[in-house]
């Protein structure tokens, strides 16, 4: 007898594709963004990634933003912000 | 109606219990196998049809359609009367103000907490009396199934959910002992009496408090705000929403005494509250933010953001206190009205 029954999983209707941006090759004369994602401390363990790029590395800017939400996603505002940055540094986690 | 989910052909009923398992679509518990015609009778209930979306994740690019949560629905053992609550909390745990993402993949564990207001309660004998946190009724314990099964299976939370302990009620739903004498917690909310509503809030697990021999409201509402103050609690600092459950005896002493739900609101405001250096002893605050010494940290941050019901059974003087998650600009409580037939925008 055939028992027929339904998937009740999905992993995504829109399903999300992620490719490797190019590598930015040396972050000599280039911007990038950090974004704070609220946590406590979150900028502490930031800035000490920040400065050891800057010790390595001439970097033309760095824009700083915080999110408003540790749990929301970035505001579009924000990301136009750092939409003309080669790369952006963030974190998870506490 | 087509469904448009993958289908699968098992030999019977049993099997399909073992598949699904096999496959890590359950919640640790059975599931009702999903058939074609039980699903379609769960779409049929609420007047929806399979492609037609619920609500969204969006930071998970997670979609909720109707189908899905009619599955999931079927296999936590619903009714099909209880979809258009489900459906309502779909959609309000989906709203951007409740932030869905946070309170499910955080350390700290939250569930989520549906309060059913207005009719439908007693029509489909939703609990709100005893055993209030742990009723035997199916749609308690099958409306709260549907929702974590379809976070589960649809939502991403086996991918996202990083909950360090945690607590049994995941997914919670009860009913509000609607009493005349307290506004219920819908019409607080700005709905009409007679609306069906579901209010969702992520909460900690619930934190039951005791007092047997208080004579008035005042003590009473002390020993509350003692627990809603506590040490290692989430909450102190942070701008988070409360919901206390007041059981009817403890009720009693409080309409006795004529205390509105504001009243308690702003009572407890006042005194759910620890002096900051207790935090800054244990290091849950900075030695830099005692200035004079005689600074408080607070509970809440208004009186507003404490949600009051009535709840449990006639008999003890049981209430409960659960501390909400994050704050409240990461995670508020969402109420969304329903029809007990259809698809409610309202």
């Amino acid at each position: 007898m055939s028992f027929i029954v339904m998937d009740p999983s999905s992993s995504g209707e829109k399903e999300a594709v992620f490719e490797m941006a190019p590598r930015p090759g040396t972050l000599d004369g280039k911007k990038i963004g950090v974004i704070d994602n609220g946590k406590h401390q979150a900028n502490i363990v930031l800035k000490f990634v920040v400065e050891k790029l800057q010790s390595d590395y001439k970097l033309a800017e760095i824009k700083w933003v915080k999110k408003p939400s540790i749990s929301h996603p970035i505001p579009t505002q924000q990301m136009e912000q750092l939409k003309d940055c080669h790369l952006v540094l963030s974190g998870i986690g506490d | 109606m087509e469904l448009l989910s993958n289908r699968f052909s098992l030999d019977d009923p049993m099997v399909a219990i073992d598949f699904y398992y096999e496959q890590g679509w359950t919640d640790g518990l059975p599931v009702i196998p999903p058939t074609p015609e039980k699903v379609n009778a769960m779409l049929e209930a609420a007047n929806l049809f399979p492609a037609q979306i619920i609500g969204e994740i969006k930071e998970r690019k997670r979609l909720f359609t109707a189908e899905k949560v009619a599955i999931n629905a079927v296999m936590a053992g619903c009714l099909p009367s209880y979809m258009p609550v489900i459906v309502a909390a779909v959609q309000a745990i989906c709203e951007p103000s409740f932030g869905v993402h946070g309170p499910t993949a955080s350390t700290g564990g939250a569930g989520i907490l549906l309060i059913v207001n207005g009719p439908i309660a007693q029509q489909l004998n939703i609990t709100s009396g005893e055993s209030f946190f742990s009723s035997t009724s199916r749609a308690n314990a099958t409306i709260s199934r549907a929702i974590r099964l379809l976070l589960l299976n649809v939502g991403g939370n086996r991918l996202f959910d990083r909950t360090t302990i945690g607590h049994a009620g995941k997914v919670m739903c009860v009913a509000e002992l609607e009493d005349s004498f307290w506004e219920p917690l819908h019409v607080q909310r700005g709905y009409e009496p007679t609306d069906n509503t579901v209010t969702a809030l992520a909460v900690e697990g619930p934190n039951q408090v005791q007092n047997h021999f208080a004579p008035g409201p005042e003590q009473i509402l002390l020993t509350f705000a003692d627990r809603m103050a506590s040490l290692g609690s989430f909450n102190l600092l942070r701008d988070t929403p409360f919901l206390l459950v007041v059981c009817p005896e403890h009720l009693r002493t409080l309409k006795d005494a004529g205390w509105s739900k504001s009243d308690v609101q702003e009572f407890l405001f006042n005194h759910a509250r620890r002096p900051l250096s207790d935090l800054v002893k244990v290091g849950l605050a900075d030695q830099e933010k005692l200035v004079t010494g005689e600074e408080m940290a607070l509970a809440v941050s208004d009186p507003s953001h404490i949600l009051l019901i009535a709840g449990g059974g006639e008999a003890g003087r049981f209430s409960a206190v659960l501390p909400g998650w994050g704050s409240r600009s990461q995670s508020s409580p969402v109420t969304k009205k329903f029809t007990s037939k259809g698809f409610d925008d309202g």
